[in-house]
C-alpha cells in the first residue's frame, strides 16, 4: 500500500514537472519576471511618505477577441489585515476593489484619458461597472484568493489596434490608512490560476513593494515603441533605498535619479535608435549597506510627448508589438 | 470577536458544503437545457422576458435573441450596433418589452419593431422597474436616475443624484421614496424636484455591493441580493427601513447574488454566480422561510453560474446561465433522488411505503429513504445474509416484515427483530429463482422460473404448485398479481390471461392478447374490479375487461412496446415503465404522455417496481435511482398555443410577418409560410390546422408541420392558422394574413376603362379628324367647286356660248342640208304616195336622201346612211348628195349599180385627195332606186342596206350588197341591180339602222329589222300619211325616254 503512494507521488510530481510555468503560476501581477513580491495601495487616510501618493492603483486586462470563453480577475489576500499587509495602527482600511468594463475603460482612446488611472481627479473610474467587493479586515481572505466573475470579452471596451476588449480593476482605498499588499491573477478558472493565451496586463503608474532582502532585486520592463525618443522617468518615495538602473542591449546600467521620502525624482533618459522594439530593464536594487524594510515605490514613465508609457506585466507570448501611427493631439492653450 | 466570527465562518462554509455536497447525491430535477446544439449559439444570459406573442426574449452577449420554443433567432438592434448587449429587460403593463444595454441604450418593442429612447446619456443601464402609475424607472450606473413615460417614451424625467455613486439596482419604496442599491450600499432615497435626496444609507450592508431589490408585498417588504454577501430581507416601516438576515439561514449569508426573481405563486428565485439557483418560500408577513429548494449541477442544472430567471405565461420557469445557455423547468413534479453515492447501491428493484418513509429495494439490500429531506438512511445490506445471491424481489409487509426472492438461493424473511433466514429453499436452482413476491393475505405466491409456487406465510408449507403440468402455459413466471376478487393472474408467455384459483385451478381467459411479437406479459395492474392491465414484452399494453381486449402500442402513443413494470395509480391513469422512461395513459382521457428519464441519468425502469404513495405520489424505481412524480406539482396543459405566423417565403425571397403581402401579377407564386404555436412547455406536442381562403375548401387536418406551401393565381387570399395544444386546447382567433396577387393590367377594370375610354377617345379622335379633314375637304371641295365652278360656269357659258355658236351653225347646216334635201312633194308627185321619216340625231343628220325625177319615166330615188352622224355625217351626206347630183342629174346615169360604183369610186377620191391626213375610211351605205314611173318598172342596187318592198300586200325583205360605198378600197366592191315589176299600191321602204338599231321597249333592247318588218307589213295598207304617223308613234313609243342613238331615215314609196 504504502509503495503504491510512493508511485502516486512520484507519478504526479512527475506530472507536474511537465506542466509549464505559465500553467502553474498563470498571468499574475506582477510578473514572476519582474520579481516584484506585491502591489500595494495604502487607505486614503495613509500618509504618501510611506508610499502611494494617490492611495489607488489601476490595471488594466485586455482579452483577445477570440477568447469566447469565461474567465475571472483572482486577487490574491485582498483583504487589508493578516499577512502581507501593511498596518499602520488598528486595522482600520477599507479597499474596494472595482472591475469595470464597456465604453469608456480603453485608455488608448483620447476620450478616456482619465481612466488611465493617473490622478484620481477626474474620471478615473469610467466605464461600466462589472463587479465590485470591499475588503477590510477580513481574516477569511487573508494570504486566500478572491475571486471576480465570470466575465466574457465582449464585456469590455473593444480596442480595434488590439484586437482586445479591454477591462480595468482598481484597487481604492476607500477609507483607514494600512497598507494593502496584494497581487492579480487573471486565469480561466475560478479556482486555479489557467492563464488565457495572448491575454495582457499592464498600467500606466505602477506602485509596489520592494523585497524585504538585500540581494533582491526587481525589474520592469515598458516597451519601447517606435517614434519614442526620450523616456522621462519618475520615480516617487523611493526612500534612496539603494538604486534604479536602466539596462538595455545599447547601454550597461544607466543609473537614474533615486527619490527620497515623500517626494518625485525624474531622469530623462535618451532612447537609442536600436533600443526601439525592445524593452528598457529598469533594475530595482535594494540598498546593500542596510536593509530598508517595507519600502513601496511608484513609477511612471512618459515619453517626449507627455504620454505615459504602458507597464506590460503579464503578457502570455510577449509584450505586444504593433506599428504605431502618429497621434496628433491638439495642445491645450 | 474574532474567533467568534471565524466559527461563523467556518460553521456556514461547513453546513453549505453538507449542504451542497449532500445534494449531490440527493435529488435533481427535470430541467431540459439549451445550449449550442439547440441552436442557442450564445451561452451567455442576461436577461429573460416574454413577449405579448409568446416568444421568449433572451439578452445574450451578442445581442437580442428570440425563442419560439424550437428555434433561436437572432434580433439586430435597429442601429445595428455590435458589442452591445441587454444586460436588463422588464415588460411593462401595455405588454411591451424593455431593454437596457450595456452601453447606456434603451429599447422597447412595439407593434413588432424594436424602438430606441434617443440621448439618454448614460453609461448603463443595470436595472428598471416599473411604478403603478405607468412610468419606467431606469437605474444607470451613475449621475441620475431616469423616469420614462410607457405610453409616451420620449416624455423622460431626470433624477440627479451625488456624483461618484455607483448604481446597481432600485426600487419603488412606500410614502413614495426610492431605494437605490450602490456599488458599497444601500441607500434610503427621496426625490426632490430633478434630483435624488439621499436620506440615509441603510445600515447593514456597507462595503457591499447590492445586486438586487425584489419587493415582496406592498407593504414594504424585500429581499436584497448582494454580491458575496448573500441574501437580507429589508423592511420599511414608517419610513424606517430596517435591514435584518434571517437568522436560522446562514447559507443565505455566503451566497454571491446575481439576481432575484418573484415568480406567480409568491415563489422567490435567488439566481447566484457559482452557488446555482435557490427556491425560497417565505411565510405569509415574510418573516421566516417556509422551504427551500437548492437546484444545482446535482439537480441537473448545466452549471452553477446564473445570472437571471424567468417564469412564463405558462408558468415555466426559465434559467439563464452565464456561460451554460438557458435551461427550462417545466415543472417540478418530477424529481429524481439518487440514495446511494455508488452506482449499484441506486439499481433500485423495489418500493414500498414503510411508515413515513420508504424502502428503496437493491440487488444487495435496501435503503430507508426519506423523501421529504430526499435523504436515506445507511444503506442495509442483505448480501452476507441472503447466501450472497442477488435479490431479485422484496415483498414488505405491512408489519414490517420483509420477503426477499433470491437468485437461486429461494426466499428469505428478514423478521421484526431484523433477523434474516431462509423461509423456503426448494433445492430446484429454476424454482429458487424468484422473480416476484406477493400475497394474498394468508399465502404467498412466489413468481419462479419454475412456475408458481404458493406458500403458507407462516409456515412457509408449499401449499401448491402451478406449471406446464397443471395447464400454465409456461414455467417462467414475470409476476402473481393478486385481483380485487382474489384470483391470481399470471404473468408468462401466454395470449390469454391465465388465472389461477386455489379451489379451482387454472382458468383460462377467453379474449386473446396478439401481438406483432410471441406475447410474453412482464406485469399487471387493476385499475377496477376485472379492468386488467397487462404489459407486455414487444407488444406494449393489453386492457381485458369481461374477455373484451384492448391493445394499446407505440402506435397510439405510448414511449415503447417494452413494457417493465405497469401501476394503476389512485388519479386513473396507469403508468408504465419502459427501458428509457415512461408512459402514462389517461384512463378517462385516452391521451398517454411520455417522459423520457434523461433528467434522471437515463435510467432503464426496473420490473414491479413502480409504487404510489399514500399521498398520491408516484416512484418509479430505475437503475439510476427513483424518480418521484408528484401530481400535485403537476402543470395541467391548460394554455393554448399561442399562434404565430414567423415568415412568409415568396419565391426566392423571406418576409417576416405581416398582415397583408400585396404582389404584382405573376402568372404564379410560390408561397411557403413558416408558423409555430408557441407552447415553451412542450412545443412537439403542438398541432396545426391551416386554411387558405379562396383557395382551400375547408381546414386542414391536425398536422404537426409548422410550414405550409402553396402555389397561388392572381387573387385576394387569406391564410388562416389555429395552433392545438395536446388536449385540444386552442385560442379563440386565428393567426392571419392576406396576400393579394393583382390581376393582370389587361384583367383590370381601370384597363378595361383605358381601353374603353381610349377607343371611345379614339373614334371620337378619327370621327373629329375625319368630320375636320371632311370639313375641310368640303370647304376645300366647296371652295374648289366654287372655283371650278366659276370656271365651269365661265367654261359653260364660253361651252353654251360656243354650244348656241355650233347649234346655230349646225342649224344653220341643218338648213343647208334641209335646203338640199329634195322636197317629198316631189314624190308624191311622181308616185301614188309617199312618206319620209327623217329624225337627225343631231340636228344635222348623216342620213340622207335624195330623188329626182330625170326624164318623164325615171325617176330615181336614193336613200343613203352616211358613215358616222351628226356634223361629219353631214359632210358626208352633202359630199354624197353632190356626188349623187353629179352623177345622176349631170352625167345621166341612172342605172342604180353604176351610180354606186361611180359614186363609190368618186367618194374615195374625194376624200383621199390629202394623203398626209392618212386614209379615210369614210364611206355611207345606201340604195338606188331607179323608178319607172309609167311601167312601174323598178330597178335597184343596194350598198349594204336592205329594202322592204310589199308586192301586192306581201313583204319582201330584200338584202342589199355587202360592202358600202367609199370607205375602204381594198375589198373588190360589187353592185349588181334587181329589178321588180311593181303594181299598183306596191309599196317600197329604204330605211337607214338608226330605226332598227333604236334602243327600247320594255327591256331596252334594239327594234331589229324584224320588229320593222312586222310593222311595215301591218301599215303597208294604210295610207302613206297614216303609216308615217303610225310609224312614227311606234319609233317614239318604242324609244321612250332612251336616247336616240343613230340617224333615222324611213322613207315608203307608193306606187
Amino acid at each position: 500500500m504504502k509503495l503504491i503512494n510512493i508511485y502516486k507521488i512520484i507519478i504526479i510530481g512527475f506530472f507536474l514537472c511537465f506542466l509549464s510555468p505559465a500553467e502553474v503560476n498563470a498571468q499574475p501581477v506582477p510578473s514572476l519576471d519582474e520579481n516584484i513580491p506585491f502591489l500595494v495601495t495604502f487607505g486614503k487616510d495613509g500618509d504618501r511618505s510611506w508610499g502611494d501618493f494617490n492611495f489607488f492603483q489601476t490595471w488594466f486586462f485586455a482579452i483577445p477577441k477570440d477568447f469566447k470563453d469565461r474567465f475571472y480577475i483572482r486577487v490574491f489576500d485582498p483583504d487589508v489585515s493578516g499577512e502581507n499587509d501593511e498596518q499602520k495602527g488598528e486595522w482600520n482600511t477599507k479597499m474596494q476593489y472595482s472591475v469595470y468594463g464597456g465604453k469608456g475603460v480603453d485608455p488608448e482612446k483620447s476620450e478616456n484619458e482619465d481612466s488611465r488611472g493617473a490622478l484620481r481627479t477626474g474620471n478615473f473610474k469610467s466605464g461600466t461597472l462589472l463587479s465590485s467587493k470591499i475588503f477590510g479586515n477580513d481574516p477569511q481572505y487573508d494570504n486566500k484568493y478572491y475571486t471576480f466573475g465570470p466575465f466574457i470579452a465582449t464585456q469590455g471596451d473593444y480596442n480595434e489596434k488590439w484586437k482586445s476588449y479591454m477591462f480595468k480593476i482598481i484597487c481604492d482605498g476607500i477609507s483607514g490608512d494600512d497598507g494593502n499588499l496584494y497581487k492579480y491573477f487573471l486565469s480561466r478558472d475560478p479556482n486555479n490560476d489557467v492563464p488565457i493565451e495572448g491575454a495582457n496586463a499592464f498600467t500606466y503608474s505602477y506602485t509596489f513593494r520592494m523585497w524585504n532582502d538585500i540581494k533582491s532585486v526587481s525589474h520592469i520592463y515598458p516597451y519601447i515603441d517606435t517614434g519614442i525618443v526620450y523616456v522621462l522617468e519618475r520615480n516617487f518615495d523611493w526612500d534612496d533605498d539603494g538604486e534604479i538602473l536602466v539596462v538595455s542591449r545599447v547601454r550597461r546600467g544607466y543609473k537614474v535619479k533615486v527619490s527620497g521620502q515623500n517626494n518625485w525624482e525624474e531622469t530623462k533618459i535618451e532612447v537609442d535608435p536600436r533600443e526601439v522594439g525592445s524593452s528598457l530593464d529598469f533594475q530595482f536594487h535594494k540598498n546593500q549597506e542596510y536593509l530598508v524594510r517595507n519600502n513601496n515605490v511608484v513609477i511612471s514613465l512618459q515619453n517626449q510627448r507627455g504620454d505615459n508609457l504602458k507597464f506590460f506585466s503579464s503578457p502570455i507570448g510577449g509584450v505586444p508589438v504593433y506599428v504605431s501611427k502618429p497621434v496628433y493631439r491638439q495642445i491645450k492653450k | 470577536m474574532q474567533s467568534v466570527t471565524t466559527r461563523k465562518l467556518i460553521f456556514i462554509t461547513f453546513w453549505c458544503l453538507f449542504l451542497f455536497s449532500s445534494l449531490l447525491h440527493g435529488q435533481s430535477y427535470r430541467f431540459r437545457n439549451y445550449s449550442a446544439a439547440n441552436g442557442l449559439t450564445d451561452p451567455y444570459i442576461y436577461t429573460i422576458n416574454q413577449d405579448a406573442n409568446g416568444f421568449l426574449w433572451l439578452g445574450t452577449s451578442t445581442g437580442l435573441v428570440k425563442f419560439d420554443g424550437w428555434n433561436f433567432t437572432h434580433v439586430n438592434f435597429p442601429d445595428s450596433v455590435v458589442n452591445r448587449y441587454a444586460s436588463v429587460c422588464l415588460k411593462d403593463k401595455n405588454g411591451n418589452l424593455w431593454f437596457g444595454c450595456n452601453d447606456g441604450t434603451l429599447f422597447y418593442t412595439e407593434k413588432n419593431g424594436l424602438h430606441q429612447i434617443p440621448n439618454l446619456n448614460i453609461q448603463s443601464v443595470n436595472f428598471m422597474f416599473e411604478s403603478p402609475d405607468g412610468f419606467i424607472w431606469i437605474i444607470p450606473q451613475d449621475r441620475m436616475i431616469l423616469k420614462i413615460n410607457e405610453s409616451n417614451p420620449g416624455e423622460i424625467s431626470r433624477f440627479y443624484i451625488a456624483r461618484n455613486t455607483l448604481m446597481t439596482t432600485g426600487s419603488l419604496a412606500p410614502g413614495g421614496k426610492i431605494i437605490l442599491g450602490t456599488q458599497e450600499n444601500l441607500l434610503y432615497c427621496s426625490l426632490y424636484k430633478d434630483s435624488v435626496k439621499i436620506e440615509t444609507a441603510i445600515k447593514g450592508v456597507e462595503y457591499s455591493k447590492v445586486q438586487t431589490i425584489q419587493p415582496l408585498d406592498e407593504d414594504g417588504n424585500y429581499i436584497l441580493g448582494v454580491e458575496s454577501n448573500g441574501i437580507y430581507k429589508l423592511r420599511i416601516s414608517s419610513n424606517k427601513p430596517v435591514l435584518s438576515r434571517f437568522p436560522d439561514h446562514h447559507e443565505f449569508e455566503s451566497l454571491n447574488v446575481e439576481s432575484i426573481y418573484k415568480d406567480q405563486s409568491g415563489a422567490i428565485w435567488i439566481a447566484t454566480n457559482n452557488n446555482g439557483l435557490l427556491q425560497v418560500r417565505f411565510s405569509s408577513n415574510s418573516e421566516s422561510v417556509e422551504s427551500e429548494i437548492n437546484y444545482s449541477i446535482a439537480s441537473g442544472l448545466p452549471g452553477q453560474n446564473i445570472r437571471t430567471v424567468f417564469q412564463d405565461m405558462e408558468k415555466n420557469i426559465w434559467i439563464g446561465f452565464y456561460g451554460e445557455g438557458l435551461s427550462l423547468l417545466a415543472s417540478s413534479d418530477f424529481s429524481f433522488y439518487t440514495p446511494s453515492d455508488k452506482p449499484e447501491g441506486n439499481n433500485i428493484i423495489y418500493i414500498n411505503q414503510l411508515n413515513d418513509k420508504y424502502l428503496l429495494g437493491t440487488p444487495g439490500g435496501y435503503f430507508i429513504f426519506n423523501i421529504k429531506t430526499g435523504k436515506a438512511e445507511p444503506f442495509t445490506t442483505l448480501v452476507s445474509q441472503v447466501q450472497h445471491s442477488e435479490i431479485l424481489s422484496f415483498r414488505l409487509e405491512p408489519d414490517g416484515r420483509l420477503w426477499i426472492g433470491t437468485k437461486g438461493s429461494g426466499l428469505f424473511l428478514k423478521n421484526l427483530n431484523g433477523v434474516t433466514s431462509q423461509f423456503y429453499r426448494s433445492g430446484n436452482n429454476s424454482e429458487d429463482n424468484i422473480h416476484n413476491i406477493t400475497s394474498d393475505g394468508n399465502n404467498l405466491w412466489l413468481s419462479t422460473l419454475d412456475g408458481v409456487v404458493i406458500l403458507d406465510i407462516n409456515s412457509g408449507k408449499v401449499i401448491k404448485k402451478f406449471s406446464t403440468d397443471n395447464r400454465l402455459p409456461h414455467n417462467s413466471i414475470n409476476q402473481v398479481f393478486i385481483k380485487k376478487d382474489g384470483g391470481a393472474l399470471i404473468a408468462t408467455e401466454c395470449d390469454r390471461l391465465y388465472d389461477i384459483r386455489l379451489k379451482s385451478g387454472v382458468n383460462i381467459g377467453k379474449g386473446i392478447l396478439a401481438g406483432s411479437t410471441k406475447n410474453k406479459i412482464l406485469c399487471f395492474a387493476e385499475s377496477a374490479p376485472g379492468e386488467i392491465w397487462a404489459g407486455t414484452s414487444g407488444n406494449g399494453i393489453f386492457y381485458v375487461s369481461n374477455d373484451s381486449v384492448t391493445k394499446i402500442t407505440t402506435e397510439n402513443g405510448l414511449l415503447s412496446n417494452y413494457c417493465y413494470s405497469i401501476l394503476s395509480d389512485s388519479d386513473n391513469k396507469i403508468w408504465i415503465g419502459h427501458e428509457r422512461g415512461f408512459s402514462r395513459y389517461d384512463i378517462n382521457t385516452g391521451i398517454i404522455k411520455v417522459f423520457n428519464n434523461d433528467f434522471a441519468k437515463g435510467g432503464n425502469c426496473n420490473p414491479h417496481s413502480l409504487f404510489e404513495t399514500k399521498d398520491g405520489k408516484v416512484l418509479i424505481g430505475t437503475t439510476e435511482g427513483v424518480i418521484c412524480f408528484d401530481r400535485v406539482k403537476e402543470k395541467k396543459s391548460v394554455n393554448a398555443p399561442i399562434n404565430n405566423i414567423i415568415s412568409v417565403t415568396i419565391g426566392e425571397n423571406r418576409y417576416p410577418y405581416q398582415p397583408v403581402y400585396s404582389l404584382p401579377y405573376s402568372k404564379s407564386y410560390s408561397v411557403v409560410v413558416d408558423y409555430v404555436g408557441i407552447n415553451l412547455s412542450d412545443p412537439e406536442k403542438v398541432s396545426y390546422k391551416t386554411r387558405m381562403d379562396n383557395y382551400d375548401d375547408n381546414w386542414s387536418a391536425l398536422k404537426f408541420s409548422r410550414e405550409e406551401k402553396y402555389n397561388l393565381r392572381d387573387g385576394k387570399y387569406k391564410f388562416n392558422l389555429m395552433s392545438v395544444n395536446e388536449g385540444g386546447i386552442q385560442q379563440k382567433t386565428n393567426s392571419t394574413f392576406d396576400i393579394l396577387i393583382k390581376k393582370p393590367f389587361w384583367r383590370t377594370w381601370w384597363f378595361f376603362l383605358i381601353i374603353f375610354t381610349a377607343l371611345s377617345g379614339i373614334v371620337t379622335l378619327i370621327i373629329y379628324i375625319r368630320e375636320r379633314s371632311q370639313r375641310e375637304m368640303n370647304e376645300y371641295l366647296e371652295s374648289e367647286l366654287a372655283e371650278r365652278t366659276q370656271v365651269v360656269l365661265k367654261q359653260k357659258d364660253e361651252i353654251e356660248l360656243q354650244n348656241i355658236e355650233i347649234t346655230d351653225s349646225i342649224n344653220y347646216a341643218k338648213r343647208i342640208q334641209s335646203s338640199i334635201l329634195p322636197d317629198v312633194n316631189k314624190l308624191r308627185d311622181a308616185f301614188e304616195d309617199a312618206f319620209i321619216i327623217f329624225h337627225p340625231r343631231d340636228i344635222v343628220s348623216g342620213d340622207f336622201y335624195w330623188f329626182d325625177r330625170i326624164d318623164e319615166e325615171i325617176f330615181v330615188i336614193v336613200c343613203a346612211d352616211s358613215t358616222g352622224h351628226g356634223v361629219p355625217g353631214a359632210f358626208m351626206s352633202m359630199i354624197g348628195s353632190t356626188l349623187l347630183q353629179d352623177i345622176v342629174t349631170r352625167k345621166g346615169i341612172t342605172r342604180p349599180s353604176e351610180v354606186l360604183t361611180l359614186l363609190d369610186k368618186q367618194i374615195f377620191s374625194t376624200l383621199n385627195q390629202n394623203i398626209d391626213v392618212g386614209v379615210s375610211n369614210d364611206g355611207m351605205d345606201m340604195v338606188v332606186f331607179e323608178f319607172n314611173v309609167k311601167t312601174r318598172q323598178v330597178r335597184f342596187a343596194s350598198a349594204m342596206r336592205p329594202v322592204i318592198i310589199v308586192l301586192g300586200g306581201e313583204s319582201y325583205y330584200i338584202r342589199g350588197n355587202r360592202c358600202s360605198v367609199g370607205g375602204e378600197s381594198v375589198i373588190e366592191k360589187f353592185f349588181d341591180d334587181q329589178e321588180y315589176f311593181l303594181a299598183k299600191g306596191d309599196t317600197v321602204y329604204m330605211f337607214s339602222d338608226g330605226l332598227p338599231d333604236q334602243f327600247g321597249g320594255a327591256d331596252g333592247k334594239k327594234m331589229k329589222i324584224a320588229r320593222l318588218k312586222k310593222l311595215l307589213e301591218e301599215v303597208s295598207k294604210q295610207p302613206m300619211s297614216e303609216q308615217k304617223e303610225i310609224i312614227s308613234n311606234f319609233y317614239f313609243d318604242w324609244k321612250g325616254d332612251y336616247e336616240q342613238v343613230d340617224d333615222i331615215l324611213l322613207m315608203g314609196i307608193k306606187v
